[in-house]
């Protein structure tokens, strides 16, 4: 069996675990865009001329400040801010995040039957949000109030709650096929709080993040697998060294990092944004979720792969560093670095994790886990 | 026994799926649809291109959705008829209007547009008056389904205190009773 045979079997083999033991699917549904990490201002001009609420809160800018803490409290790489009594231009595309009680939106009237509307800007190359303002309609009976929703007044905070989730990048759940109690569904029962699943689309996109409840070996440990698999390829497979800007053990650090993050139940746009931060010293964060009981999820295989394409990109464009050769392709790294790892993951030992991925290299096919 | 439990399992959860009204529109009901539209018609979309539009608070972007016109079933139009919405993509930057309506090319919907022409979206309750088409490749019939794609059952489940769907909804309804429903409510307002 040639080398490129035996890493495509190895492949096949992760493909399947992958696909045995994959995550069930999310229920939240997200935008194209998102902020990026830092502080967003909402300028908020809604007035104070509420009166005292049925909630007890006496002014609309207080309640749409209390819905903005509340997704604060979920919420971590971005934080929204408000700036009261704000008096700048109600304008599009200004660059400003106005949120305001009017007949019309931006020149255009609402119709009877729209409470109101969340609108976002963003670069398209990069999705990257540069601006969204919400529009209460000021022909509506408004309230702010707790429990079922209540003929003839519309609950302020919940619906400022629902149109700051699209702010932050959160889509209608309900219309993309999801069946999940959120108050991010477009049409909502009696629900005046965020539920599990808003939170955890908050979080999915800015979220920085829990303890990972799965232990990785030690740092010295899969070094040690690399260097042996290092010599695998190099004097059994007999292989052509190729070019490379990311030194082994910096292949092995990331990969287990990469590896981390998915296993956390990150996606995997998500765990490289987080690997990367660790590179550039920016911030290490948690991991998406805990890892349920059960088999340990891993990645697919061309995501792997994706992730390690970048890495070298990484190295060679953002660090500079200097060209390399390596007897182990991108291709291989990834799929023995997360075959060792998944064997580790599930109760074995460094030397046996090792010796069951060299069985796997030598054709002897996926060797059963320790459990 | 097992086809029981199933319809019961099946009634169970679409009666728990029942929702009272929307944080941002509140739905129409199938008479304040027909009602509150100018036209209602069947089209296919031919062409979609986006644009700024100045108002007095600044640049918007719209989208100009052109369909091809199928079938009318009030009001009048010639074959081609035009939609603007707002929101869309022009080079590198992107307006979205959360909850807008957008059309794919080749996209078959009823449409009751609604009779005041310069609003938000030119739909009758901002998305809720777009039904999706959607073919039935086995029988070639034509269903309808929601703007989100739930299947329509009968027109009581449009509304914003609408029944939960039926079980015959598991089937969307045909776009020709749809059309009878609205011809027939159509017929009633005239009488009145």
């Amino acid at each position: 069996m040639s080398r490129r045979q035996r890493t495509a079997c190895g492949a096949l083999a992760a493909l399947v675990l992958c696909l045995t033991t994959m995550a069930a699917p999310r229920g939240f549904s997200l935008l194209s865009n998102k902020w990026p990490n830092g502080t967003v201002t909402m300028q908020l001009q809604l007035g104070s001329g509420s009166g005292t609420l049925i909630d007890g809160v006496t002014s609309w800018n207080q309640v749409a400040t209390n819905a903005l803490a509340t997704w604060n409290t979920h919420i971590d790489l971005v934080k929204f801010s408000a700036v009261q009594n704000a008096t700048a231009a109600r304008a599009e595309n200004d660059g400003l995040n106005s949120v305001f009680f009017d007949a019309n939106v931006f020149g255009e009237p609402f119709d009877r039957t729209t409470l109101a509307i969340a609108t976002s800007w963003y670069r398209v190359s990069t999705g990257v949000k540069l601006e969204g303002d919400v529009v209460f309609n000021n022909s509506k009976n408004w309230n702010s109030y707790r429990g079922n929703v209540r003929s003839g007044a519309n609950d302020f905070y919940r619906v400022a709650l629902h149109e700051f989730g699209h702010i932050l990048g959160l889509d209608h759940p309900d219309e993309h096929g999801q069946r999940v109690t959120a108050l991010m569904n477009s049409e909502i029962s009696n629900l005046d709080a965020l539920a599990s699943d808003d939170i955890a689309g908050g979080r999915s996109l800015y979220g920085a993040g829990v303890t990972s409840n799965i232990s990785f070996p030690p740092r010295n440990e899969p070094n040690d697998f690399f260097n042996q698999l290092i010599a695998v390829y190099r004097d059994q497979l007999r292989g052509a060294p190729v070019t490379t800007y990311v030194d082994p053990e910096g292949t092995v650090v990331w990969l287990t990092e990469y590896a981390r993050y998915r296993v956390g139940l990150c996606d995997h746009a998500t765990s490289q944004t987080r690997v990367f931060s660790a590179i550039d010293n920016t911030g290490v964060y948690g991991v998406c979720s805990l890892t349920p009981a059960g088999a340990i999820p891993f990645p697919p295989r061309n995501e792997g792969l994706d992730f390690m394409t970048a890495l070298q990109a990484k190295y060679r464009d953002g660090l500079r560093a200097a060209a390399g050769s390596s007897f182990i392709d991108n291709e291989g790294a990834v799929v023995w670095v997360l075959e060792y790892l998944r064997y580790r993951l599930n109760s074995c030992g460094h030397g046996d994790a090792t010796t069951k991925v060299v069985m796997q290299i030598r054709g002897q096919g996926i060797q059963p886990v320790c459990r | 026994m097992f086809r029981r439990l199933l319809l019961l399992t099946l009634a169970g959860t679409v009666a728990a799926a029942g929702v009272a009204r929307s944080t941002t529109v509140i739905p129409p009901s199938f008479d304040a649809l027909v009602a509150g539209a100018n036209t209602i018609f069947v089209g296919e979309v031919m062409n979609r291109r986006s644009e700024w539009d100045v108002t007095p608070s600044g640049r918007n972007i719209v989208t100009l959705v052109t369909f091809r016109v199928e079938d009318v079933w009030k009001g009048n139009l010639g074959a081609v008829t035009q939609l603007e919405f707002m929101g869309g993509e022009i080079g590198d930057l992107g307006m979205t209007v959360h909850g807008m309506p957008t059309f794919r090319m080749g996209q078959r919907d009823v449409l009751f547009v609604s009779r005041e022409p310069k609003k938000i979206s030119p739909l009758v309750g901002l998305m809720y008056g777009r039904m999706r088409i959607e073919r039935d490749t086995v029988s070639s019939t034509d269903r309808v389904r929601t703007h989100d794609g739930r299947a329509l059952g009968d027109v009581s489940q449009i509304g914003p205190q609408r029944a939960a769907p039926s079980l015959a909804s598991i089937a969307p309804m045909r776009l020709a009773d749809l059309e009878s429903a609205v011809r027939a409510r159509l017929g009633i307002a005239r009488q009145r």
